[in-house]
């Protein structure tokens, strides 16, 4: 069976810089999989290669089997990539509902004539994305916000909406960058009972995340980044005790 | 607290100057605006300010904001929706007064000034989709009003085309344009957007002032072209063909089939108007409208939520070109004489301005823009001649005013960068 996302030796380059140097892992189907590394190691990088903000310099990202490393970001979205960002990117200006409504984009296609005309076939659209909306703002838990400005949002809520707002675009696999950056352990464990029942939806979800608490907690598959680098990929377990990762946590130990 | 009286101070302002002119409307066209208050003026004045009035009150009612918070009166991005019933009804019952206004004997001064905003509004509601609502700033948009104005006069003079299908011809060719000044501007943004679309604009106003055979130059369109029959009023507006002020020696009495000319041209353009917000009001709540503001929000993530902002740009470009060429065949119509130099870079400045003073993203604003920056000049250079010549900095001075007291512009949405 093909893996739903198979990364083969993607290297991303800036100038001299490999912040992603020949990475290869899978995701399977079904898991969650982490991505973990200290400050620096390219994880967002190689979020950012894998939904095609930037194509990689070199090297192969395959979705359901199809090469999606250099087609634009809204292909690779209707292909059922969706992502969250790690310094929150809302429709600050547009209410909740209506940041949740845009991603319905992809999934709709009333143009602008039928808008213009409100044909019954946009309205009817318009009142299956707003009901779709309105579902995955309760999902997340901030439906109280609908009407209001994303820009207003409390912080933690602001990064539940724009998990709302990436599953309204259909998505098969989530990524989320950083979830639970900023947040109190309480906000956090709220999340983490998040990113299960959406794992239970059946999407697959790759995060990466700096709470070890939250990877440990929801993770069933690790890879570890450094220096744009896998240095381990494995069960939480497995990487817990692997050497190179200890390493480039907490430093050599000096052995004298 | 403080922030609530300045707003208040600013709506009550922006309602006093809209409502000046609407209340003084008496003058002789030859002698200009002068205020004369008759009955059914006064009517039309109140039945105005105080439509404007209920339609905020409604509004705040619906938001639960305070009525004199202008953000009340407002369809900025956020919440965007239907009007009620009251509100539906209070503006059918706005247009029907403005619409009446030729009718209770409006001077033809008036008229033409009230026209002309018209057709600024129309421009500006329709740039409001690529600068407010899009964020793309456009500092060439003049150039679409011109193709759309020259389309027009080239193809019913030169060609004797009839006017309702050469109107809907210089929309189409000014949408087109907008398409191609669209495709290679689609890599750039903000101040480098602004620079190729102020080259854009010039490059028009030049090839219309170069290509004499076709477009007359300098000298108004359209040279020594005459067509055979004398325009006709609004009942004949099937055969109402583009034409010079003087047609066989005669000239146009005042009063008679200026007047007319007006009168048409004032409803032409008021439809105009009003169907170009209906439509712009139905797209900023479409898919296609919450995708253009996504964009401005955001385009990183805009395209991470599948949208294809290339394309979205595009349409962006042709919807507000579209009706920037269509607006183009008032004047061609109405003044009977187009020139390059109404295209400068000064008028897509201009604007700009009604743009930004409304408020980015308000469709309301872009009408009070207009008539602001419109009709103030023209009527203070009428009332009192000796400060037209500092009209410029009055402009400057209110401009920045604004941008200290409400740099979301009069009726835009409280969106401020890094607001918490």
């Amino acid at each position: 069976m093909t893996p739903l996302l198979e990364c083969r030796s993607v290297t991303k380059r800036f100038g001299g810089l490999a912040a992603v140097d020949d990475v290869s892992c899978v995701v399977e189907e079904g898991s969650v999989t982490a991505v973990i590394g200290p400050n620096g190691a390219g994880k967002t990088t190689f979020f950012n290669c894998v939904s095609s903000i930037y194509p990689a310099t070199s090297g192969e990202v395959r979705f359901e089997g199809v090469d999606v490393t250099r087609l634009a970001p809204h292909v690779v979205t209707r292909l059922g990539i969706a992502r969250t960002f790690q310094n929150i990117r809302l429709f600050r200006g547009m209410s909740a509902l209506e940041n949740v409504i845009t991603a319905r984009h992809c999934r709709t296609k009333a143009g602008v004539v039928a808008s213009l005309l409100r044909l019954p076939s946009q309205r009817r659209e318009e009142a299956e994305s707003e009901a779709i909306a309105r579902e995955l703002l309760a999902f997340v838990g901030v439906a109280k916000w609908a009407d209001s400005a994303a820009g207003s949002l409390p912080y933690g809520d602001q990064r539940r909406l724009e998990i709302a707002r990436a599953l309204a675009t259909e998505p098969s696999l989530l990524l989320l960058d950083e979830p639970a950056a900023g947040m109190n352990p309480r906000e956090s464990q709220d999340l983490v009972e998040l990113i299960r029942r959406i794992s239970k939806r059946g999407l697959t979800v790759l995060l990466i995340e700096h709470h070890m608490k939250v990877v440990m907690g929801i993770s069933t598959h690790i890879v570890v980044l450094d220096h744009g680098v896998k240095i381990a990929d494995g069960t939480p377990e497995a990487v817990r005790n692997d050497s190179k990762v200890i390493e480039a946590y907490l430093g050599k130990e000096d052995v004298t | 607290m403080r922030d609530r009286i300045v707003r208040l101070l600013v709506a009550t302002l922006a309602a006093f100057l809209l409502a000046l002119p609407v209340a003084s409307l008496r003058g002789n066209s030859s002698t200009g605006f002068t205020i004369v208050w008759t009955p059914a003026f006064v009517t039309a004045a109140m039945v105005l300010v105080g439509g404007a009035i209920l339609f905020a009150a409604v509004e705040a009612q619906r938001r639960g904001t305070a009525f004199w918070d202008a953000r009340a009166a407002t369809d900025s991005a956020v919440g965007r929706r239907r009007p009620c019933a009251a509100q539906a009804w209070t503006l059918g019952v706005l247009v029907a007064t403005v619409a009446a206004l030729p009718l209770l004997g409006l001077p033809g001064a008036w008229t033409k000034l009230l026209l002309e905003t018209m057709v600024f509004a129309t421009i500006a509601v329709g740039l409001q989709i690529t600068i407010g609502m899009a964020g793309l700033l456009v500092l060439g948009h003049a150039a679409f009003w011109a193709v759309g104005a020259y389309t027009f006069g080239l193809l019913t003079v030169h060609q004797g085309w009839n006017f309702w299908i050469a109107f809907p011809a210089a929309g189409v060719a000014a949408a087109l344009t907008g398409l191609v000044i669209g495709l290679p501007a689609l890599r750039l943004r903000g101040d480098y957007l602004a620079v190729v679309t102020l080259g854009f604009g010039e490059a028009v106003r030049w090839v219309i002032k170069n290509e004499q055979d076709v477009t007359g130059g300098d000298a108004n369109l359209p040279g020594n072209i005459v067509p055979g029959s004398f325009r006709k009023p609004m009942g004949a507006l099937g055969e109402w063909l583009w034409q010079p002020a003087a047609v066989d020696g005669r000239t146009f009495e005042p009063g008679t089939v200026q007047a007319l000319i007006d009168r048409e041209c004032y409803w032409f353009a008021l439809v105009l108007l009003v169907v170009c917000v209906a439509c712009v009001h139905l797209l900023a709540k479409s898919r296609v409208g919450r995708a253009l503001f996504a964009l401005r929000e955001d385009e990183t993530a805009a395209k991470c939520m599948g949208i294809d902002t290339t394309r979205v740009k595009l349409v962006a470009f042709m919807a507000s070109a579209l009706w920037a060429g269509l607006a183009g065949v008032v004047p061609a119509v109405h003044r009977g004489s187009i020139n390059p130099e109404m295209f400068d870079f000064n008028t897509s400045v201009l604007f700009v301005a009604m743009v930004v003073l409304g408020g980015l993203g308000s469709i309301t604003g872009s009408i009070v823009g207009a008539a602001l920056l419109w009709m103030l000049p023209a009527l203070l250079a009428n009332w009192f001649p000796e400060v037209q010549e500092y009209r410029y900095l009055f402009f400057g001075a209110l401009m920045a005013a604004m941008m200290v007291v409400r740099p979301e512009g009069l009726f835009g949405g409280a969106r401020r960068k890094g607001a918490a």
